[in-house]
């Protein structure tokens, strides 16, 4: 066996090479990008308006350059055989048996999720654990924000029958907040506030995680093995797609994120990125230097950091801590988007939360990898209104030139010329867009017949290139967006709701939420037939995906088009191929259940909280004791159980619902009061489920 | 009141009474039965010393008390309040499935001792032990980003910057019109 990778053996001159190569390769493809393009412009001498052609152009190619070359070193390391320099090789592949583990918090951040499906995820890991014999030293910690009273109640019961079922009392447990103050970052600071002392580890995950038992316990070994490791995250792999969408995106994440990630690793080592889940965290170090600081935002509300991780992981450097990527460590999964509405709805989120750490770029004491991460995160956004201006700038200057042609007397058209000085520059900048791609498939080829076979992994390649690139100019418009919108300090509003695979985009509620792209598109079409015709060839595949946005994100939000793929095998991964799906995630699939009649009606949860007896005892037993209310309070509520039971649902608002449930003597009062008053005298809400609580228990109504 | 209206609001009570206790999964249809023609006995004496108070009502108060006097004895827990015992001792047959295991033990007599000691093995916690710890952000230096900023913010007034902008760019836009109208190239 080889010996095993120390990371404190790492000279700063091994690092110093990996880097001045990688950042070296960046720097020489885009210069000789910008100097194509600049020698492009030369002829007839650099216009102001082509040099801010060439500046935007120098922004975007480092990007394309950055992943390209991410792609060209993890291609090599993982042709010679894998990086050496990996965390997952400072201990032995073995699965780990050791009995008690170390204390290890296993945390789940949840808010309005799918309940079945976060307890089924909790449920596997627990079997997984098992199966290693090391789960002792592991606890759950389901931590709640949910503000819906269905997924509340529900919770609360999913807790305790997975409990009883798994005898499992005092090992998982469940917090519901009753401030849900800072989002995520502040539901872990909380637990980290209450119980973290307790433990060494805290292994922080997704509502839709799972990883194996024996990857949750070889995190832990390499934590214990490494001293000065402070934070490991693992690369979750796409997993459960069932519409189309999401079929593409776990075809891509498979074939394509092995190499990006072994790329990453390259580089930045010790000094990697966090992203908020599937990852394991040293606590002590985490409490005493990660707590979110404020920005120095004049406006109150825009102080908090809506994305954490990154700037967890920096302050974890900060912190003389490492950070590593558990890149080729198997078992480590988490759900994508079901739909395009969706995806744009979580990067609306993610969109703010990565501009606010512009502020970090410049912060001293930060390791360069760190403000690398966090400029890389800008510019997933910002390339957007970028690229953008450079299309429009450098559609204007194309006309400008054709137009000033045809007035001047010189022979030969200069646009023409241009393009055609341009061609190499555009053959560079697709080598560098599709070289990732074909080498990924390229080193998939001898697995091949795990991914439904060498034709159907070309086809699947080729189909997932096509929809992106035809998707990518509507992303673009949506991004460009949410960056002016956030920047301006305006609430970007976005109408998609949490879709389960089953329900797809219905067509006219696709053109309603995809409405820009095509507007867009007819726009840009009819300027380019007036004023720049020639210019439509170029931009053909930017203008068909603006005015085919609706009806592509239509079409791969369906789960029958998904599972029509899954048939014939396209855009199939390793997991979906019974022998080689990992056992918690088959149970996870497996256990996939529809959800349940008893709360599928409006207010249901706040029903079941005042009406099933069990229920009702469940959510009043784990409400906390509250100090005495204020007697305003105490008044206030009495008026709202009141009118509650006299006027029904309808007559609350949510939130008063809301602070209904939280109140244990105003649930009291009404259970008593629904089952005890005649019929006669119950709202006809109330009535109607009174009668279906009778006929339930055989009775007539 | 007339003899059928009476009448048809014992029956109400009665049913209430049924659909509660199926409701709370106790027992088999029989012990049900049993339980509710009990505490409709006692809820008829009652109701005589106080007809005001609809059947139904008067049936589910007794059927409340009969709870909490029993829970009181399985329990035996002082430090709960009245009002927290049912739902303790609820919560505490859901998780043990007591009702199943002693189908006509609730309600039906003083609670078994091995009942008693499986209800009261039971907590409502949902967290370990607090280990309250600090958790605060350290001080955070932005550098020059928030030195330029801070010093934007505070010492630029942003509305005729904006103003004078917007005329120079109308200005700009107007020049550039004219000079193409009178100059074509």
């Amino acid at each position: 066996m080889s010996a095993k990778f120390q990371p404190e053996n790492l000279t700063a001159d091994f690092v110093g090479f990996r880097r001045a190569a990688f950042f070296g390769a960046i720097l020489a493809t885009t210069g000789l990008g910008a100097w194509l393009l600049w020698r492009s412009f030369l002829p007839e001498g650099v216009s102001p308006l082509e040099w801010t052609q060439l500046v935007l152009f120098v922004l975007l190619f480092q990007q394309i350059a950055t992943g390209f070359w991410l792609v060209i070193f993890g291609f090599t390391l993982t042709v010679l055989g894998g990086d050496r320099a990996q965390i997952g090789r400072s201990i032995d592949r073995e699965p780990v048996r050791t009995g008690e583990a170390p204390a290890t918090a296993i945390v789940l951040p949840i808010f309005n999720e799918d309940v079945d499906r976060v307890f089924l995820g909790i449920e596997a890991m627990w079997r997984g654990l098992e199966e290693t014999g090391s789960s002792k030293g592991f606890d759950f910690f389901i931590l709640s924000d949910s503000n819906r009273p269905e997924n509340w109640l529900r919770e609360e019961m999913a807790w305790l029958d997975l409990c009883k079922k798994l005898n499992a009392f005092g090992r998982i447990f469940y917090r519901k907040r009753r401030t849900p103050r800072n989002s995520k970052s502040g539901n872990v600071a909380d637990f980290c506030r209450r119980w973290g002392a307790k433990y060494r580890y805290m292994i922080v995950l997704d509502a839709d995680s799972v990883m194996t038992g024996r990857l949750l316990s070889r995190l832990v070994a390499m934590m214990e093995g490494n001293p000065r490791t402070g934070l490991i995250q693992t690369g979750p792999q796409l997993a459960f797609g069932r519409t189309f969408f999401r079929r593409i995106q776990q075809f891509a994440s498979k074939v394509y994120a092995p190499l990006f990630a072994a790329g990453s690793n390259y580089w930045h080592l010790f000094a990697s990125n966090y992203w908020g889940h599937n990852a394991i965290i040293r606590l002590h170090p985490f409490m005493e230097h990660c707590d979110l600081p404020e920005l120095p935002e004049p406006d109150t509300r825009r102080r908090h950091i809506f994305s954490h991780d990154t700037v967890e992981a920096a302050l974890m450097r900060k912190a003389g801590f490492d950070v590593w990527f558990a890149y080729t460590e198997e078992g480590s999964y988490e759900e994508g988007p079901p739909n395009l509405s969706d995806s744009l709805a979580r990067d609306r989120r993610w969109c703010l939360g990565n501009l606010q750490h512009f502020w970090f770029l410049f912060a001293p004491g930060l390791d360069f990898a760190n403000r690398f991460h966090i400029w890389m995160g800008v510019m997933a956004y910002l390339g957007s209104p970028l690229w953008l201006l450079f299309l429009v700038t450098g559609t204007i200057d194309l006309a400008m030139k054709h137009r000033f042609s045809l007035l001047s007397s010189l022979p030969g058209d200069p646009m023409v010329q241009s393009l055609g000085a341009v061609q190499i520059l555009l053959l560079a900048t697709l080598a560098l867009l599709f070289v990732p791609k074909i080498l990924a498939m390229l080193l998939t080829l001898p697995r091949a017949k795990n991914y439904g076979g060498v034709v159907r992994l070309f086809a699947s390649t080729a189909i997932e290139t096509m929809i992106w690139t035809l998707l990518a100019p509507a992303i673009m418009l949506y991004y460009t967006q949410f960056v002016v919108m956030n920047l301006a300090g305006l609430q970007v509003q976005w109408s998609a709701q949490n879709r389960s695979d089953d329900k797809g985009l219905g067509l006219r509620e696709s053109f309603r939420i995809f409405w820009i792209p095509p507007v867009c598109g007819v726009l840009a079409v009819t300027a380019l037939l007036l004023w720049a015709p020639q210019v439509l060839w170029l931009l053909s595949p930017i203008l068909a995906g603006w005015l085919l946005a609706p009806i592509l994100a239509w079409l791969t939000s369906q789960a029958t088009l998904g599972d029509w793929a899954r048939r014939h095998r396209l855009f199939l991964i390793p997991e979906e191929i019974p022998a080689l799906c990992p056992e918690e995630l088959r149970f996870v699939e497996e256990g996939a259940a529809d959800p349940q009649d008893a709360w599928n009606f409006p207010y249901a949860g706040l029903a079941q909280a005042v009406i099933d007896p069990l229920t009702h005892a469940v959510h009043v037993a784990l409400l906390r004791q509250r100090k005495q209310l204020a007697e305003e309070t105490g008044e206030y509520l009495e008026i709202l159980r009141e009118k509650l039971i006299e006027q029904g649902p309808d007559a609350l608002q949510p939130r008063q619902h809301y602070a209904l449930l939280w109140d244990a003597e105003s649930l009291r009062w009404l259970h008593h009061e629904f089952w005890s008053r005649p019929t006669d005298r119950l709202h006809p809400w109330w009535r109607q489920r009174l009668r279906e609580v009778t006929e339930k228990a055989g009775l007539v109504a | 009141m007339d003899t059928l209206n009476v009448q048809a609001n014992w029956d109400e009570a009665m049913a209430r009474l049924l659909a509660f206790f199926a409701a709370l999964e106790l027992g088999g249809v029989e012990h049900r039965t049993r339980l509710a023609t009990r505490i409709l006995d006692e809820a008829r004496r009652r109701h005589e010393q106080n007809p005001d108070l609809a059947p139904v009502e008067t049936a589910m108060d007794v059927a409340a008390e009969s709870l909490e006097q029993w829970f009181a004895e399985a329990l035996g827990s002082s430090h709960l309040r009245p009002a927290s015992r049912v739902a303790a001792g609820l919560f505490a047959l859901r998780v043990t499935d007591a009702a199943k295991h002693w189908p006509d033990a609730v309600l039906g007599g003083p609670p078994p001792p091995e009942l008693k000691a499986v209800l009261s093995r039971v907590s409502t916690s949902t967290g370990p032990d607090l280990a309250i710890s600090s958790m605060t952000p350290r001080e955070m230096d932005y550098g020059a980003m928030e030195v330029i900023a801070q010093e934007t913010w505070h010492q630029f007034a942003w509305a005729p910057i904006l103003q004078a902008a917007a005329l120079w760019t109308a200005i700009f836009f107007v020049a550039l019109y004219l000079y193409d109208t009178l100059f074509p190239q």
